[in-house]
C-alpha cells in the first residue's frame, strides 16, 4: 500500500524548544490516522509542516512523495485541510465561498455540494463572520471534501464543539473515507476511538508509538487474577506488564502484549496456581494513560 | 461534476473576487482622483477655489489621493495576507505566480488606468498634445509603480493595518533619526558627488521590495522578507554616510588653475563696516548666519556658474579650529555681475567666542559653469503665453510677486536659464508709488529645474520663475521688490548645457565675523 505522508528524523524548533523532535511517521494510503497526544504534543506543528505552512528546522516530510516544502498550488487539490484555528474568509457569505473556491478545484462536485449543504444544513445567504464555531467547522468542512481530495487533514477540528455537531461532522467525514486517507490530530482520544483505523502518540515533540487500532486494542488488556493467599509480588516480572500492583488475594496490571496462552504461561510462571483470571479489553483512553503513566512506549 | 481546472484564470477569479471586496476603497479612491483631477486646471490657472470648508476638505485631496492608493494596495494584499499560519488560502490550490499577478491587475486597474486616464485628461486641459506626450505618461506610470512597491512590500511583511501604521510611525521616526545622522555626517550633504553611491540607493530602494514582494509570494518567508527590507534600509543609510564625500567633492570638482582656470573670478569683498547700521542680534537665535561679500567678475557671456557647495574653516587665535565639511548649494554668478556673497552659519557659542576677534577664513567654493543653448525671446503677455521649452506661463500678480512668471510645462522640469531687462517695456505706473526703476536698466536673472522626469501624479508640472536681483545690495532696502514683470516685458530664455566643473579656494584673513554676522537685512 502507497504511504501517503512520510516524515523523516522531521524536527521544528522554535527558539530552543523542539516543537517536533525527530520524527518519523507513515501514513498508509485509506488509513484513517490518529494523531494523538496532550496540548503542546507538536501535533499541530507536524501538521503546518506537512501542509507547507512552516518549513522544519531540520528533517523532512513527503505528502504524496513530494517534499513539503513543494507542497503547494496544484497539489491542494488532493489535499482538504480543517484546523480549528483556521482564519475564514469572514467577509463572504456561504454561497459566495463555496462559487470562490469552485473554479479551484478540477474535481469539485456540484451534486456532493448540494448534499454536503443539505446534510450540514449550511446556511448559505449568511456570512462566515456570523456563523457559530460549529457551524464554521462544517462549512471548512463542506469546502474541504466537496473536490474528492485524496487526503484529509484535519487539525483538532472538534474541539469545543457540541455532542452533535461532532457527531454529524464525524458522519459526514466518514462517508468519503472510503475515498480518501484521513489524517487528523486529536487530544481527545474518546472523539477519534470509534473511527480511526491507525494511532500515533505524540508527547513532547517525539513520537512514543504508531500502530493500528486493532493491534494496539488486541495487545492492552486490563488483567486481574484472584491468588489463593495474599502474596508479595516478585522481583522479577515481565517487561510487557505494566502498573502491575496487589490488594490482597487481587493482583491487577496491564498486559502490553497480550496473547491469550502466552501471558496466561508467564502468570502462572510468575503466580503459580491461581484462582481466576480475567482480561478485559481496555479503551484508547485507558490504554494511553497507562503508558503515560509508566513511560512506556509499545 | 467538475469544470475544468482553469489555473491560468485564477489571475482573473482572484481579481474580480478584490474588486468585489474592496468596492467601497476603489469608490473612495476614484472619487478622490475624480476631486484631484477637477482642482488641477483651477490650481494652475490660479482660478480662486470656494473657501468654504468643503472646499478646504477638498484641498486635502493631493495628500489623500496616494494615501487611499496605498491603503488600497495594502488591503488588497493583506486579503490574501502573506504573514501568519493560519490564513485559509494557503492550504487552497492557489498558485503563487498567479495571485501575485491578481494584485498586479489589481493595482493597475485601480491605481494606473484611472490615473492614466485623468493625466490625458489634465494634459489635455492644459493645452498640451495627448498623443505627443504619451510615451512620458507612461514613463510616469513606470516611476509611480516603483514607488508603489514601497507600500506593497510593506503590506507583503505585515499582517493587518494595524502592524502597517506602527511600522510606517516606526519608520517615520527612523527617517528623522536617519535624517539627524546623515547631517551629522561630515561632507554628507554632498551626496551629488556620488553618482555611483545614488545610483545604488536607488537600485536599492526599488529592487529590496521587489524583491521581498516575491519572496514573500514565492515562499511566505516572513523574517526573511523583513530582514531583506531591513538590511537594505541599513545599506542605503550607510552608502549616505560613510561615503567618503570629501575625497569625491574634490575628485570631482578639480581646483583651479593656470591650465584650467576658474569660469569666474572670486576675491574676498571686504566691507565698509562703518557703511552698515549695526542691528544687535538677538540672543535666541542658536546658530549665526555669517555673509561673505564677494566681488566677482570673468563670468563668460551667456554662461552662469552656480555653486554646488561651500566650506568654510575658521582659523582663530587660541588654536581655535572649526570645520563643518561641505555644504550643500550657494550663490549662483551671472555675466555682467560685479558682487555676490556666500553664506555660512555657525553656532551661537562660537560665534560669541571669536566674533570680536580677527579670524582667518578658508572658503572652498565648488561650482558647476553653464552655457546658454537654444536662447529665445518671448515677450510677456496680459494672459497665458507660450514659453518655447519652458510651458505655458503666466505672470502672477499678487504682493512683493510681480517679478514672478508661472509656468505649466508637461512631464518634465525644464532645465532653464531666464533673464529679463525689465522696466524697460513701460510696466503702468503705480498709483501709491513712484514709477518703478523709470529710466533704468536693470538685469534679472533665474534658473530652475533639473531637466528630470515628473514623478509624482499630475503630468503638468507648474514651477514659478521668480526673477530676482541676487546682488547684494548691502544698504537700501527699498530697492528690493521693485522688479516688476508686466506685459511687453521681453524675456530672455535659454536652455543650460553644463560644461564643467571646478573648484574654487580663497583665504580671508583677519576678518571679524561680527561685522559679517547677518541680521536679515542687506
Amino acid at each position: 500500500m502507497r504511504e501517503i505522508i512520510r516524515t523523516f528524523d522531521l524536527t521544528k524548533r522554535f527558539r530552543r524548544s523542539h516543537a517536533v523532535d525527530a520524527l518519523n511517521l507513515t501514513v498508509q494510503e485509506g488509513s484513517i490516522y490518529a494523531l494523538v497526544g496532550p496540548n503542546g504534543a507538536g501535533k499541530t506543528t507536524t501538521i503546518k509542516i506537512l501542509m507547507n505552512i512552516l518549513e522544519p528546522t531540520v528533517g523532512r516530510a513527503e505528502v504524496f512523495g513530494e517534499e513539503s516544502r513543494k507542497v503547494a498550488g496544484r497539489t491542494f487539490t488532493k489535499i482538504g485541510y480543517v484546523s480549528e484555528n483556521q482564519e475564514m474568509p469572514e467577509w463572504m457569505k456561504v454561497n459566495t465561498l463555496l462559487d470562490y473556491l469552485r473554479p479551484f478545484y478540477p474535481n469539485w462536485d456540484r451534486e456532493l455540494e448540494n448534499t454536503l449543504v443539505k446534510q450540514f444544513d449550511l446556511p448559505v445567504g449568511r456570512k462566515v463572520r456570523e456563523l457559530s464555531r460549529g457551524m464554521k467547522m462544517k462549512v471548512a468542512l463542506a469546502s474541504s471534501l466537496v473536490y474528492h481530495p485524496k487526503l484529509i487533514v484535519l487539525d483538532e477540528p472538534f474541539g469545543g464543539l457540541d455532542p452533535l455537531v461532532r457527531d454529524e461532522l464525524i458522519e459526514g467525514l466518514l462517508e468519503r473515507a472510503t475515498e480518501a486517507t484521513i489524517f487528523i490530530s486529536s487530544h481527545d482520544l474518546a472523539e477519534i476511538e470509534s473511527f480511526a483505523s491507525h494511532v500515533g502518540y505524540m508527547e513532547q515533540g517525539k513520537l512514543r508509538f504508531s500502530e493500528e487500532m486493532t493491534s494496539l486494542a488486541q495487545r492492552f488488556r486490563e488483567v486481574e487474577l484472584t491468588l489463593g493467599a495474599e502474596r508479595a509480588l516478585p522481583e522479577k516480572l515481565p517487561t510487557t506488564w505494566l502498573q502491575v500492583k496487589t490488594a490482597g488475594a487481587v493482583a491487577r496490571f496491564v498486559e502490553s502484549q497480550f496473547d491469550e496462552a502466552r501471558t496466561g504461561g508467564e502468570i502462572r510462571d510468575v503466580f503459580g496456581d491461581v484462582q481466576q483470571v480475567t482480561f478485559r479489553a481496555m479503551t484508547l483512553r485507558a490504554i494511553f494513560l497507562t503508558m503515560a503513566r509508566t513511560g512506556a512506549h509499545g | 461534476m467538475a469544470e475544468e481546472p482553469h489555473y491560468q484564470q485564477q489571475i482573473l477569479h482572484i481579481f474580480k473576487k478584490d474588486a468585489r471586496r474592496y468596492w467601497y476603497e476603489i469608490a473612495v479612491s476614484l472619487l478622490l482622483l475624480g476631486i484631484y483631477t477637477w482642482r488641477q486646471p483651477r490650481e494652475w490657472n490660479g482660478t480662486p477655489i470656494d473657501a468654504s470648508f468643503v472646499a478646504v476638505l477638498l484641498g486635502w485631496v493631493n495628500g489623500l489621493l496616494p494615501l487611499s492608493w496605498i491603503f488600497l494596495i495594502v488591503r488588497a494584499i493583506h486579503g490574501e495576507t502573506l504573514v501568519g499560519d493560519r490564513q485559509f488560502w494557503v492550504t487552497r490550490p492557489y498558485e503563487w505566480e498567479q495571485l501575485l499577478a491578481a494584485k498586479v491587475l489589481f493595482v493597475a486597474a485601480f491605481v494606473n488606468v484611472p490615473l492614466f486616464v485623468a493625466q490625458l485628461i489634465l494634459l489635455k486641459e492644459a493645452g498640451f498634445g495627448v498623443m505627443r506626450h504619451l510615451p512620458g505618461v507612461l514613463e510616469m506610470q513606470g516611476a509611480l509603480g516603483l514607488l508603489l512597491l514601497l507600500p506593497a512590500a510593506l503590506a507583503t511583511v505585515t499582517r493587518g493595518l494595524g502592524q502597517v501604521i506602527i511600522v510606517a510611525i516606526a519608520a517615520l521616526i527612523a527617517l528623522i533619526g536617519i535624517g539627524v545622522l546623515v547631517s551629522a555626517a561630515p561632507n554628507a550633504e554632498m551626496s551629488s558627488a556620488n553618482p555611483v553611491g545614488e545610483a545604488l540607493q536607488g537600485i536599492l530602494t526599488f529592487v529590496a521590495p521587489g524583491l521581498a514582494i516575491s519572496w514573500q509570494y514565492a515562499r511566505r518567508r516572513t523574517w526573511q522578507s523583513r530582514f531583506l527590507l531591513l538590511g537594505a534600509a541599513g545599506l542605503i543609510v550607510l552608502l549616505q554616510v560613510a561615503a567618503p564625500y570629501g575625497t569625491l567633492v574634490k575628485r570631482k570638482y578639480p581646483v583651479a588653475s593656470a591650465e584650467r582656470p576658474a569660469p569666474v573670478q572670486l576675491a574676498f569683498e571686504s566691507r565698509n563696516v562703518a557703511a552698515k547700521k549695526k542691528t544687535p542680534l538677538t540672543d535666541s537665535f542658536p546658530e549665526i548666519m555669517i555673509r561673505i561679500p564677494l566681488r566677482v567678475s570673468g563670468v563668460a557671456t551667456h554662461e552662469l556658474v552656480a555653486v554646488d557647495g561651500v566650506r568654510v574653516v575658521i582659523d582663530a587665535p587660541g588654536g581655535v579650529h572649526w570645520d563643518p565639511g561641505w555644504k550643500s548649494g550657494g550663490p549662483q554668478f551671472w555675466p555682467g555681475e560685479d558682487s555676490a556673497a556666500t553664506s555660512f552659519t555657525v553656532k551661537k557659542a562660537l560665534y560669541d567666542k571669536v566674533k570680536s576677534v580677527p579670524v582667518t577664513l578658508q572658503v572652498s567654493l565648488v561650482m558647476t559653469q553653464y552655457r546658454e543653448t537654444n536662447v529665445r525671446e518671448v515677450i510677456a503677455q496680459e494672459r497665458e503665453f507660450a514659453v518655447a521649452g519652458l510651458g505655458h506661463c503666466r505672470i502672477q500678480r499678487s504682493y512683493r510677486a510681480d517679478a514672478t512668471l508661472n509656468c505649466h510645462v508637461p512631464l518634465k522640469e525644464p532645465r532653464a536659464m531666464a533673464r529679463t531687462i525689465a522696466f524697460a517695456s513701460g510696466c503702468p505706473a503705480d498709483q501709491t508709488e513712484a514709477p518703478p526703476n523709470a529710466g533704468r536698466t536693470v538685469q534679472v536673472f533665474e534658473w530652475h529645474g533639473d531637466g528630470n522626469s515628473v514623478v509624482g501624479i499630475s503630468p503638468i508640472n507648474t514651477f514659478g520663475l521668480y526673477f530676482s536681483d541676487f546682488s547684494p545690495r548691502w544698504s537700501l532696502p527699498e530697492n528690493e521688490a521693485k522688479l516688476r514683470l508686466c506685459p511687453g516685458t521681453a524675456i530672455r530664455v535659454a536652455t543650460p548645457e553644463q560644461v564643467s566643473h571646478s573648484r574654487v579656494e580663497l583665504e580671508v584673513p583677519g576678518i571679524r565675523l561680527e561685522d559679517y554676522a547677518w541680521d536679515g537685512r542687506g
